[in-house]
């Protein structure tokens, strides 16, 4: 892992096409700014493990299905 | 979608890094759900957001194509959109994941998982909210 320490207004490039923008710096809170293209995704981490825990929780071992009733149609 | 297809998942799921190879099938006797299997991994019900969410799948259109579109990708076939389901007993418990709706690209056998930004849907959206009683008095 590379370690850099930054002062609010520092920025950091990465691979030519992301910039890294640090807006504010408080005790124990930094304000980020990203600049990237639109096709690279940027998500806060704790957005994958809620994905991780939701597929989990939604994988069925049981074949069994309860019984639906079909949705009214509008 | 009348027979079941193979399916790269690709990335894999989150939470299920191992398994690649999954099938679509229709649920039997039932026109608005689909199981998404491994051979030797999970299984999901999963459907069309259509069906229960109106105005979603124009939403996430907006959300994540657009986006695509703007770049060098722009020729990739137009994906079917799928959304992932918990079970649960009860049918009003039963929700739906819209925070990340499974891309599926038939043509080329691939799907992927995709996690939405800028929204503000979550994990857990109730396919059939529980009905609202009248209070006769």
């Amino acid at each position: 892992m590379l370690i850099l320490m930054r002062k609010a207004g520092q920025d950091l490039v990465i691979n030519e096409n992301i910039i890294v923008k640090v807006l504010e710096a408080k005790k124990d809170q930094v304000k980020l700014g990203i600049i990237a293209p639109k096709d690279i995704p940027v998500h806060r981490q704790e957005v994958f493990e809620m994905i991780k825990e939701a597929n989990r929780n939604a994988a069925v071992q049981k074949v069994k299905l309860p019984k639906f009733q079909l949705p009214r149609q509008k | 979608m009348s027979t079941e297809i193979t399916l790269q998942m690709n990335p894999p799921l989150l939470g299920f890094e191992e398994i690649n190879t999954y099938t679509l099938s229709p649920v039997e006797d039932n026109p608005y759900f689909f199981w998404l299997e491994a051979d030797k991994g999970p299984k999901f019900l999963v459907t069309r957001p259509e069906y229960f969410f109106p105005n979603y799948l124009q939403q996430v259109k907006s959300l994540y194509l657009s986006n695509r579109a703007n770049t060098a990708k722009a020729v990739e076939e137009d994906p079917d959109v799928y959304v992932i389901i918990t079970l649960a007993e009860k049918m009003e418990e039963m929700t739906a994941n819209l925070l990340a709706p499974l891309f599926v690209y038939r043509q080329k056998g691939q799907a992927a998982q995709i996690v939405l930004y800028d929204s503000d849907f979550t994990t857990r959206h109730h396919l059939f909210p529980p009905t609202k009683h009248r209070s006769c008095g």
